[in-house]
């Protein structure tokens, strides 16, 4: 019986909708840092055309579908306890494993990204910038333990430092700047196709992160409702952000800049920081470069809130090590924060780009399956209680999601032959993993969680009283 | 399915891998033999058909393994797999025809380990999986009725 308590131990609480829209926009957008590569691959226009039609393709039916199944099985693990209803064991042990390996590489990312920007400044010795790192590591690790509520405050100061530069830079750069947002449309003497190649790829994972907060269902009050409106909210405002903020840049740069637009331009060319300082002087190029370490501390405290639970599930299915399944006095899964900590302290330490490369394969296989298994749910349980519930009906939805799914799969093949072999050593450690996890800690059925959790209005039921490990 | 018959279906998948990596190995010696630089392994001189041919074996071995443990034996077949990536991506200059010859192999590897993931958790008592009785409870006695 105990083995069904799956959130017990975690402490549910009040997320008030504007905190989880802010939960949405950092696990998802955190400012658009990063567009600048778009820019010059793909040429301003189509940037900002793939930048409006993108979102309607790959991440639009992501948040939707999350939506779904986070009011439909609102457990702390999200996906993985999704995929586990639709599809079983075997695939949400996979699905889980990919989409945590790859947190734990991203979210190490984040953190070099802004010791890069801390560096360019501080020009600090390896062992300082090291050190810089672990106190960002551990100053959100102890946050993050610390509770939701807790996390939700400081992504809303970091978001209030990320946007409020934004804000000023897209209106001087919309006032001051001269170039054409629009032209020209693709690089000169390059087809579409040619064009949209490495912009797909980086746009796509400018646009990806919706499943995220789903993982944290366990621990919020009311998440069924909470989560699938902080989506719907995010959605557009996610859109809109990078269409201003990017169509600003352009401009800002001038005429013909866009083709020397990249991510950084510490040695030449022009990102934001740069393109803030024409508009804007000196201090609001001081203002973006405050954004841009924010925008990636944010990211990196938002994904080791949710990287972190499917491992704590995973635990609890006795797929994982049992330690990473307890739980702390502040109600959260303190283990499985802590251990996503020292491994990006490790990772910050050493070059990891050999790891990188595995990221893009384990992400979007994990979407697949995310994808499949909602169609999959629609067919075995069509009756069961869906507080939100996409407004298409399963054929239809089936033809929407088969275009993410078509994208993802051509982002496998459209990165180079580095991520396709790095990538495919990555996916292939989830059935080994699952072999061995298996075999050691043997896993548990799911007989006892048949069923829905919530009623149609949103209460437990006492099956849903069962998993929550509370009295009904 | 029975875990036997899934075990099974892994098993000859998993030599099948094996077979399929020999085959390109064979394939590339007698077409390609210079492809990709070699490996010096403990002093040994492994080439790109040299290392095919000898995961292809660790394959076919693992194969045969998983009848008798299907963690065990997808665990090596997997392995070998992966090796077999490691080496192509190390091999920068080659990497994309490596793959290409390695890819039947990793394909076929890759269906046998979900195939002995089925297979084990068809095998594997979940922990917390009731306990199953083979035999018959005995039939109540004349006195415990009558009581």
């Amino acid at each position: 019986m105990t083995e069904i308590l799956r959130n017990q131990g975690l402490k549910r609480v009040r997320m008030r909708l504007f905190t989880a829209v802010i939960v949405v926009f950092t696990l998802t957008c955190s400012g658009s840092f990063g567009m600048e590569d778009v820019v010059s691959s793909s040429g301003p226009g189509l940037t900002l055309l793939m930048i409006v039609v993108l979102p309607f393709l790959w991440s639009v039916p992501m948040a939707f579908v999350a939506s779904e199944l986070s009011s439909m099985i609102p457990e702390a693990g999200g996906l993985y306890r999704w995929i586990r209803r639709a599809l079983g064991e075997y695939w949400s042990f996979q699905a889980g494993w990919w989409w945590t390996l790859s947190l734990y590489i991203d979210s190490a990312v984040y953190v070099a990204l802004a010791l890069g920007y801390i560096q360019s400044q501080l020009s600090l010795s390896s062992l300082e910038r090291w050190l810089v790192g672990v106190a960002i590591v551990a100053i959100f690790t102890f946050i993050n333990i610390r509770g939701l509520e807790m996390t939700g405050w400081s992504l809303t100061i970091i978001q209030v430092i990320v946007i409020v530069p934004f804000v000023l830079f897209v209106v001087l750069g919309f006032m001051k700047g001269t170039g054409d947002p629009f032209s020209p449309f693709l690089p000169p003497g390059q087809t579409v196709t040619e064009s949209m190649n490495l912009g797909l790829a980086i746009m796509m994972w400018m646009y990806a992160g919706w499943e995220s907060l789903g993982t944290l269902a366990g621990e919020i009050e009311n998440p069924q409702k909470v989560i699938p409106k902080a989506l719907m909210i995010g959605t557009p405002i996610v859109i809109v952000t990078y269409f201003l903020t990017v169509a600003a840049l352009i401009r800002a740069g001038g005429p013909g800049s866009w083709s020397s637009m990249v991510s950084d331009a510490s040695s030449g060319g022009t990102d934001f920081l740069v393109a803030a300082r024409i508009v804007g002087g000196a201090a609001l190029g001081w203002f973006m470069f405050a954004s841009a370490i924010a925008s990636n501390v944010g990211l990196y405290a938002g994904y080791l809130a949710t990287g972190s639970r499917p491992a704590f599930q995973m635990s609890r299915d006795r797929l994982f090590p049992r330690f990473l399944g307890k739980s702390g006095t502040w109600g959260t899964p303190w283990v499985a924060i802590l251990l996503m900590g020292l491994v990006n302290c490790v990772l910050i330490s050493r070059e990891f780009t050999a790891l990188i490369v595995m990221d893009v394969f384990l992400l979007m296989f994990a979407y697949i399956v995310i994808f499949v298994s909602v169609i999959v749910l629609r067919v075995q349980e069509p009756n069961a209680v869906r507080p939100f519930r996409v407004p298409l009906p399963t054929w239809a939805l089936t033809i929407w999601v088969a275009i993410p799914i078509a994208i993802a799969v051509f982002a496998l093949f459209s990165n180079g032959d580095q991520y396709l072999v790095g990538g495919l050593m990555g996916v292939l450690s989830g059935p080994i993993a699952y072999l061995v996890f298996k075999s050691v800690y043997h896993g548990t059925t799911d007989r006892a969680l048949e069923g829905s959790t919530i009623t149609a209005t949103g209460e437990l039921t006492d099956f849903g009283a069962a998993v929550e490990g509370v009295t009904s | 399915m029975k875990g036997t018959a899934m075990r099974t279906y892994a098993a000859v998948v998993g030599m099948l891998a094996g077979v399929a990596a020999i085959g390109m190995g064979l394939y590339i010696h007698a077409a390609q033999p210079q492809l990709g630089p070699s490996w010096h392994v403990i002093g040994i001189l492994v080439t790109s058909p040299k290392l095919l041919l000898g995961l292809g074996i660790v394959m076919i071995v693992g194969g045969v393994l998983t009848l008798w443990n299907p963690a065990v034996g997808g665990v090596i077949v997997l392995a070998a797999a992966v090796l077999g990536l490691v080496y192509s991506y190390t091999h920068e200059w080659h990497r994309f025809a490596l793959l290409k010859v390695w890819a039947p192999a990793v394909i076929l590897a890759w269906i046998a380990g979900i195939l002995a993931g089925y297979a084990l958790a068809q095998t594997v008592k979940a922990y917390d999986e009731p306990p199953v009785y083979d035999e018959d409870p005995a039939p109540p006695s004349a006195d415990s009725a009558s009581a």
